[in-house]
């Protein structure tokens, strides 16, 4: 079972749906509706503070029994309504089991009959193009990657 | 406990986060090769190849055995393995989020947020 592709810790999913994509768009940045569909499972969103432009900051605290933990945060890279978000997420904040580790996600909305089309790209580890960002100005959580290379 | 396998996973992005070291894994899919057979196919020096086997090496993603005079270098799969996971979990985790917005945006009137809580103010 030692087989390797040149992408392994990609993850890609799409989902119609049945919204303009300014609404769809919206539904992202917004903490009223976000705190109405992201989580599930062992992660339940009790607030969202979105500061949705780039560099600026999201934070979702958990509610109930997941109130102690550290929550869900991280910096928008890229906002281009109504087609494009890119942000940084840390994993682990939900389930204990998950580790911790700094990961991108990418959004994008694109108009089709009847609706819009929600592509989304989570990568477990930055591309170069990303860590060339991060060294051009926020660079404080990539300081262990840079030691690495 | 938790800390050992969060900053393994953190190793194990950083040290895919290159693409030569995903070639050098890549092309020890099913085998294992010496370190000078594995430096062939890539135009650098040898102890480039070196530094980046060592960051592999680190993360754990590769097993060094000597056989004689000779290193032989395999791949070791128990980090990805771990990083599959990481990606399962969150397949789950996004396949339900984007199921629950789907059913909320399509559900009544999708012009404006419903059942706005209370609203604080925050930029």
């Amino acid at each position: 079972m030692s087989t390797i592709t040149t992408e392994p810790i990609t993850l890609k999913l799409s989902r119609f749906i049945k919204a303009p994509r300014e609404r769809v768009f919206a539904a992202w940045i917004t903490p009223a509706d976000i705190v109405r569909w992201l989580g599930g499972g062992e992660c339940h969103i009790e607030k969202a503070t979105i500061d949705a432009r780039v560099g600026g900051e999201y934070l979702f605290k958990m509610k109930g029994s997941d109130a102690g933990k550290p929550g869900m945060t991280g910096i928008f890279r890229e906002v281009k309504p109504p087609e494009r978000l890119v942000f940084t997420w840390m994993t682990g904040s939900c389930s204990v089991e998950m580790p911790r580790a700094e990961t991108l996600v990418t959004v994008e909305f694109s108009v089709q009959a009847g609706g819009t089309l929600v592509q989304l790209t989570h990568e477990g580890f930055p591309s170069e193009e990303v860590r060339e960002q991060h060294n051009q100005g926020w660079t404080a959580s990539f300081d262990k990657l840079e030691k690495l290379s | 406990m938790v800390k050992h396998s969060s900053l393994s996973l953190d190793l194990t992005f950083a040290a895919l986060a290159d693409p030569t070291r995903r070639q050098i894994l890549e092309s020890l899919s099913g085998q294992q090769k010496r370190v000078t057979e594995l430096a062939e196919p890539f135009a650098m020096s040898l102890p480039a190849v070196s530094k980046h086997l060592r960051v592999l090496e680190n993360a754990g993603l590769l097993k060094r055995h000597r056989l004689g005079r000779e290193h032989f270098i395999e791949l070791e799969s128990a980090p990805m393995k771990k990083a599959r996971l990481w990606i399962d979990q969150y397949r789950k985790f996004w396949e339900g989020s984007l199921d629950a917005l789907a059913e909320y945006l399509e559900s009544s009137d999708t012009t404006k947020p419903t059942k706005t809580k209370k609203k604080g103010k925050k930029s």
